[in-house]
């Protein structure tokens, strides 16, 4: 059986060993929580980044001949609809004779010709437009998809606050090592004091029975004392 | 033993090495998008489209305005005389300056364009530099060009090139108007006096 102070020592590393390892675990826990935490955003990241990649590559595709080709042909219907009324009535008597009805003719088929490259032309200039309001509403509506995303990730960040804020250390745990620390500390330094006092005392820390010397702290030697 | 692993440190810092070669390879990719030959064609052809428009138009008004003056000056019995020559020289200047304004018309509808596409690609290289972010923002972004765009269009239309020649319409239309007075009264004088029949 060791003297007091070596047990005090003993009870003190014991409080003190427990207690680091209580708080080595909360804290190896939390970052576990932590890199959970993290890994889940990651995983919405990759998901916006998706979102953004496939926008990337429908604007990268994107190329207006959709539009111009259904404004093309809402234009060639209006023009075809409106053909009978195209060329106004200049001679309903027919008094004109061959030559002027020639010239209407040609000028008719002036007419229906300019209108069709017009409507080409017109296609072109709104199809421009329209593609470029067509890709801001996809880009708006990946916006649109990534503000949900930014809500998930702000749950989930405050969740994960949560979880690493639970994780501390087991309170009963620490406290007993404390006490096993504050008992050995008293019962330690309390055994050095009477070895201080016999020094004080009697000149010698050298114990009256076994004849051996008494470190202050009393080591390696029993615990009687004497009367 | 002592102290926590450093497992989220790594983790986070992995993480932020992923999103930076996500940003840099989406940047890349919307710059070629933006930038490819094929947006730069269809560029071209809007303002080769819309000069053809505008010049089209300038010159129906020309042929129109320059019909017209042939018959009003005749009426007015100016044909080759120095009024006639004044009225050529005004119709070449109009002329011009609708060719001008059209051209000035056509490259402001470009400049738009070219704007709605530098729009987009700061939109979406915000949204994949920022991520969730910036999504708000870059919805009211993308809202705040489509109303632009809409609003641009009516400068793409040839009515935005207006009535080129209305100062020299409304010459003629002085002109047409003194004439149809001379004719009148002329013809009021005919009834007045039968016997003077209107020589």
């Amino acid at each position: 059986m060791c003297d007091p102070v070596t047990g005090g020592l003993i009870l003190t590393a014991i409080g003190g060993g427990t207690k680091a390892i209580n708080n080595n675990i909360a804290l190896r826990r939390q970052d576990k929580a932590n890199a959970q935490g993290i890994r889940n955003q990651s995983k919405l990241q990759r998901e916006s980044n998706q979102l953004v990649n496939e926008r990337v590559a429908d604007i990268a595709s994107s190329t207006g001949e959709a539009e111009r080709a259904q404004a093309l042909e809402g234009f060639l219907n209006t023009l075809r609809d409106a053909s009978d009324t195209t060329g106004a009535p200049v001679d309903p008597l027919g008094l004109g004779g061959d030559r002027f009805a020639e010239r209407v003719s040609s000028g008719e088929a002036e007419t229906r010709k300019q209108g069709t490259e017009r409507a080409g032309r017109l296609s072109k200039i709104d199809a421009a437009g329209r593609q470029r309001v067509r890709e801001s509403e996809r880009v708006a509506g990946t916006a649109t998809d990534l503000g949900e995303l930014a809500r998930q990730s702000d749950a989930d960040e405050f969740i994960t606050r949560l979880r690493v804020a639970s994780k501390r250390p087991n309170p009963i745990v620490n406290a007993l090592a404390d006490v096993t620390s504050g008992v050995g500390s008293v019962v330690g330094l309390g055994a050095g004091g009477v070895n201080l006092a016999k020094l004080a005392k009697n000149g010698t820390i050298v114990d009256p029975f076994t004849r051996l010397p008494n470190s202050i702290f009393g080591l390696g030697t029993p615990p009687i004392l004497p009367a | 033993m002592c102290g926590g692993t450093d497992k989220a440190t790594k983790q986070a810092a992995a993480a932020e090495e992923e999103r930076k070669r996500q940003v840099a390879q989406a940047t890349s990719a919307i710059e070629s998008a933006f930038g490819s030959p094929s947006r730069q064609k269809q560029l071209d052809e809007f303002i080769q489209s819309l000069r053809g428009e505008f010049q089209t138009e300038a010159e129906r008004l020309k042929k129109d305005t320059a019909r017209r003056a042939k018959f009003s000056l005749a009426r007015s019995g100016l044909t080759g005389g120095s009024a006639a020559a004044d009225f050529g020289v005004r119709l070449g200047r109009d002329f011009q300056g609708g060719l001008l304004e059209g051209e000035r018309l056509a490259q402001g509808s470009l400049s738009d364009l070219v704007s709605a596409d530098e729009a987009s690609k700061q939109n979406l290289i915000a949204l994949a530099q920022g991520g969730a972010g910036v999504s708000t923002a870059a919805r009211q972004a993308a809202s705040a060009l489509q109303s632009n765009l809409s609003g641009a269009r009516s400068r793409s239309s040839v009515a935005s090139l207006g009535d080129i020649f209305s100062d020299a319409s409304s010459v003629l239309t002085t002109a047409e108007e003194a004439a149809a007075r001379r004719r009148g009264l002329k013809e009021s004088q005919v009834f007045a006096d039968p016997f003077s029949r209107g020589s």
